[in-house]
């Protein structure tokens, strides 16, 4: 059990963090896309996205940009669809080496076999 | 909190490499041990709401005393495994329970798989998952989450649970890293003979 | 009037008395002189002298009495005007003197009166406190002053108390349904989270309603932050609790915050601004806000493309905000309660606020905020870094809220990867039949009840998914409020 005051909250409603936004159809990111900075924040930016161009100097998958900020993942994607056309960030969609079917391909599992027995 | 967690760091950064993000679930009822298998193989401390279900929330001053409320909230947990220099595999540890079934369609696109969690002393909570998995085709594997040592042998839970002969069923302890690679790999074999058993067939 | 003239004059009871005797000594003393005269005439003279004599006599009594007679007259009534001149000053002072005392009845002791009941005292005690006048008239009409005086006060403070109260309850709900729907918000899928936040902005203005009826009032605000609040987050927070928030473009470079205690009224304020600046220009203009950190206080200008005020509404306005003169709720026009509650917020917090031309052609309001309520936001952790954060919702596409579930807490949080609270193991497993928990499932989601599963009653995760089920069907109707048409402002 964890309290939570008043101090961890915001006034910032979503709505006036998206301008009105609730989703955006014109860039699939799935969870696990990962988003690389392309560029520094600008001054008079907004502070999502200056804190998602810091934190992703680095890759950083959407759903640990979720977390990190604390917003929906649908919220993320709003903003990081900003950040895309305008070309600060760019995108590396997952790969899944799935030739046609749902499954991947046995070299692309030998190669994940291959990660896992090396933890 | 374990120590094993507080030990790891929330957020490291991926190596600048990183391109490709893979998706495994763990699905299975509440308690049966997914943040605590997801805890045990990731490189960043899981996060996570289940540790957040009882919010004393907001505190409000309004003329004669204060309001507080309270708010359970239950979602999905995750944990992070670099593979090698590229690939990326996202653990996500979702309630398998029927109520939750909006959650299915989102999380489970582009999965690679999925781990079923059970309990043997709560074994129905995972009839909904097999169910669903079954239904979508998802390649699945089942791990039978052991906190002690358990009553029933694996064939008598196969049984109980109707599994069909090719999917995997083990025992695992979810708290332990080797274990919970072992249920990982265990997963990606599977995956890997369907692929290639696909493969041969034309 | 007779008090006032209580002796009698003694000669105007006789007043031919003096002529009279002034007449008899005439007498005496001519018929003496007229014997003489007759006595000492010869007897052949005699007579006529004696009849010439009398008759003279007779004739200069006769005078004697008139003459006298007629100067008793102009004594007597010289007298009498004296007397009524001296009785009109006196009827005179007695009038200034009333005069007086009416006069410190109505500055001294009236207005004392009305102090004391206004600071809720009993029509009773407030008359015992100020005293009372010595003139019974006006004792009267003090008592019939502070009857009907304390009954309307009374009816007033009932009214204020039942408004700031029913203010107070409308924030608090609005406060915790605000909260609650954040947390819906982060675990909605995108569907879902366009109607929530649909929800979520008509719940921010009903709040901003009921603030502003707290504020006018007379009560507290609804919320006290207890983190200095960064500028962007004031300005969003103000514009989230507006409905035009869409139209209003915010162009700050400020790296300031306003202090956890001020926050929540300076954004009311802002708010204020904001929507009359909306609302008073057309719906294709843009709002636009700049913001300035000057050396005495950040600056906040609001602009507008509207028509302007004409100079009377522009006075009012500037009347409201005034930094001197305070709430006047007789000026309170029932819709237009915005800049009144900006007045209020201004004088608590010493904000300045001003109107000017707009260079977009219509008003410009500018709010200074003094370098007192001006501080520096807490550090935020850099990303690179974070230091054991706060476990937080991953929201999304798959998520969950799960309101008031009480069971789920139990179960979940203290037994995820422990045994000692958890059942035993059965000796029977119980046995799955392929595809039947998912087929009993499918129904359930169609008349959004719960199904087979052991599931508490009333959960909200089911009601949420059944929720969003039907709403997959049926789409919630979006609530426009009507577009009102742009006057130019005449708040005040």
């Amino acid at each position: 059990m964890s309290r939570r005051l008043l101090d961890d909250e915001d006034p910032d409603r979503l709505y006036t963090v998206t301008g009105g936004r609730s989703r955006t159809d014109a860039i699939a990111l799935d969870l696990v896309t990962l988003i690389v900075s392309e560029s520094e924040p600008a001054p008079g930016m907004q502070s999502e996205h200056v804190r998602i161009l810091r934190m992703c100097r680095r890759p950083v998958a959407v759903v640990e940009i979720s977390a990190e900020l604390a917003m929906p993942v649908s919220v993320v994607k709003i903003l990081l669809a900003d950040l895309l056309d305008t070309g600060r960030v760019s995108a590396r969609h997952p790969v899944s080496g799935a030739a046609g079917s749902s499954l991947p391909s046995g070299d692309f599992l030998r190669k994940v076999l291959v990660g896992l027995h090396n933890l | 909190m374990d120590s094993t967690t507080s030990e790891l760091p929330t957020r490291t950064p991926l190596r600048a490499t990183a391109s490709n993000g893979l998706k495994i679930v763990v699905v299975g009822g509440f308690g049966v041990g997914k943040t605590t298998m997801v805890r045990a193989v990731s490189e960043i401390r899981p996060l996570s709401t289940e540790e957040v279900m009882t919010q004393a929330g907001a505190t409000v001053d309004v003329n004669n005393g204060a309001y507080a409320k309270t708010t359970t909230t239950v979602a999905f947990d995750f944990g992070r495994i670099s593979l090698d220099e590229q690939m990326v595999l996202y653990l996500f540890g979702a309630p398998g329970q029927e109520r939750f079934w909006f959650l299915w369609d989102s999380l489970f696109a582009g999965t690679l798989g999925a781990v079923v969690l059970v309990d043997t002393r709560r074994l129905a909570d995972s009839w909904y998952a097999i169910d669903r998995l079954e239904h979508h085709g998802t390649p699945f594997i089942v791990a039978r989450n052991n906190f002690e040592p358990p009553v029933h042998d694996l064939s008598a839970v196969r049984g109980a649970l109707d599994l069909s002969p090719d999917v995997p069923l083990i025992d695992c302890d979810a708290r332990n890293r080797d274990s919970a690679k072992q249920v990982l790999i265990t997963l990606v074999n599977h995956l890997y003979a369907l692929s290639t058993a696909r493969e041969n067939t034309p | 009037m007779p008090e006032q003239n209580p002796l009698p004059h003694p000669d105007r009871r006789k007043p031919v008395a003096r002529p009279l005797l002034a007449a008899l000594v005439t007498a005496v003393l001519v018929g003496g002189l007229w014997f003489w005269v007759t006595t000492t005439t010869p007897h052949d003279a005699r007579l006529p002298v004696a009849i010439a004599g009398g008759v003279t006599g007779l004739l200069l009594c006769f005078a004697v009495f008139l003459a006298v007679y007629r100067a008793d007259a102009v004594h007597t009534s010289e007298v009498s005007v004296r007397r009524a001149w001296e009785d009109t000053q006196q009827i005179r002072g007695a009038a200034e003197h009333m005069r007086g005392e009416l006069a410190r009845l109505l500055d001294q002791v009236v207005p004392a009166l009305v102090q004391k009941l206004r600071e809720a005292s009993s029509a009773e005690s407030a008359l015992a406190e100020i005293g009372q006048p010595p003139d019974e008239l006006h004792q009267r009409i003090l008592r019939t002053l502070a009857t009907e005086i304390a009954v309307g006060e009374r009816r007033r403070a009932a009214a204020m108390a039942a408004c700031a109260n029913a203010a107070g309850r409308v924030q608090a709900l609005s406060t915790s349904m605000l909260a609650d729907l954040r947390e819906m918000e982060n675990r909605s899928s995108e569907d879902m989270l366009g109607d929530l936040m649909k929800v979520d902005h008509s719940t921010a203005q009903a709040g901003r309603l009921a603030d502003s009826i707290a504020v006018l009032t007379g009560a507290r605000s609804g919320r006290r932050w207890t983190k200095p609040i960064k500028m962007e987050s004031i300005l969003r927070g103000a514009m989230g609790r507006i409905g035009a928030y869409q139209r209003v473009r915010v162009h700050s470079t400020s790296t300031t915050a306003i202090a956890g205690y001020a926050a929540e009224d300076v954004m009311h304020a802002l708010a204020e601004l904001m929507d009359n600046a909306t609302k008073f220009s057309a719906p294709s203009e843009e709002v636009h806000v700049y913001v300035e950190d000057l050396h005495n206080g950040t600056v906040i200008t609001i602009e507008d493309g509207g028509l302007g005020m004409k100079p009377q509404a522009l006075a009012r306005a500037e009347l409201a905000v005034s930094p001197t003169e305070p709430l006047d709720l007789t000026m309170l026009s029932g819709t237009r309660l915005g800049l009144a509650v900006v007045g209020v917020l201004s004088r608590k917090h010493h904000l300045h606020v001003f109107f000017r031309p707009s260079s977009r052609g219509g008003i410009g309001v500018v709010m200074r905020i003094p370098n007192q309520l001006i501080t520096q936001p807490r550090l935020e952790p850099l990303p690179e870094a974070i230091p054991q954060r706060r476990p937080v919702a991953v929201g999304a596409p798959a998520a969950v809220a799960a309101l008031e579930a009480p069971t789920l807490t139990a179960t979940d949080s203290r037994t995820d990867g422990r045994t000692d609270t958890a059942p035993g193991e059965p000796l029977e497993l119980p046995q799955r039949t392929r595809g039947q928990t998912l087929q009993s499932a499918q129904p359930a989601r169609h008349v959004a009840e719960p199904s087979l599963t052991e599931r508490p009653r009333g959960d909200a995760g089911s009601r949420f998914g059944a929720f969003q089920q039907s709403r997959t069907r049926r789409s919630i109707e979006a609530v426009e409020p009507a577009e009102p048409s742009w006057p130019e402002h005449n708040d005040a």
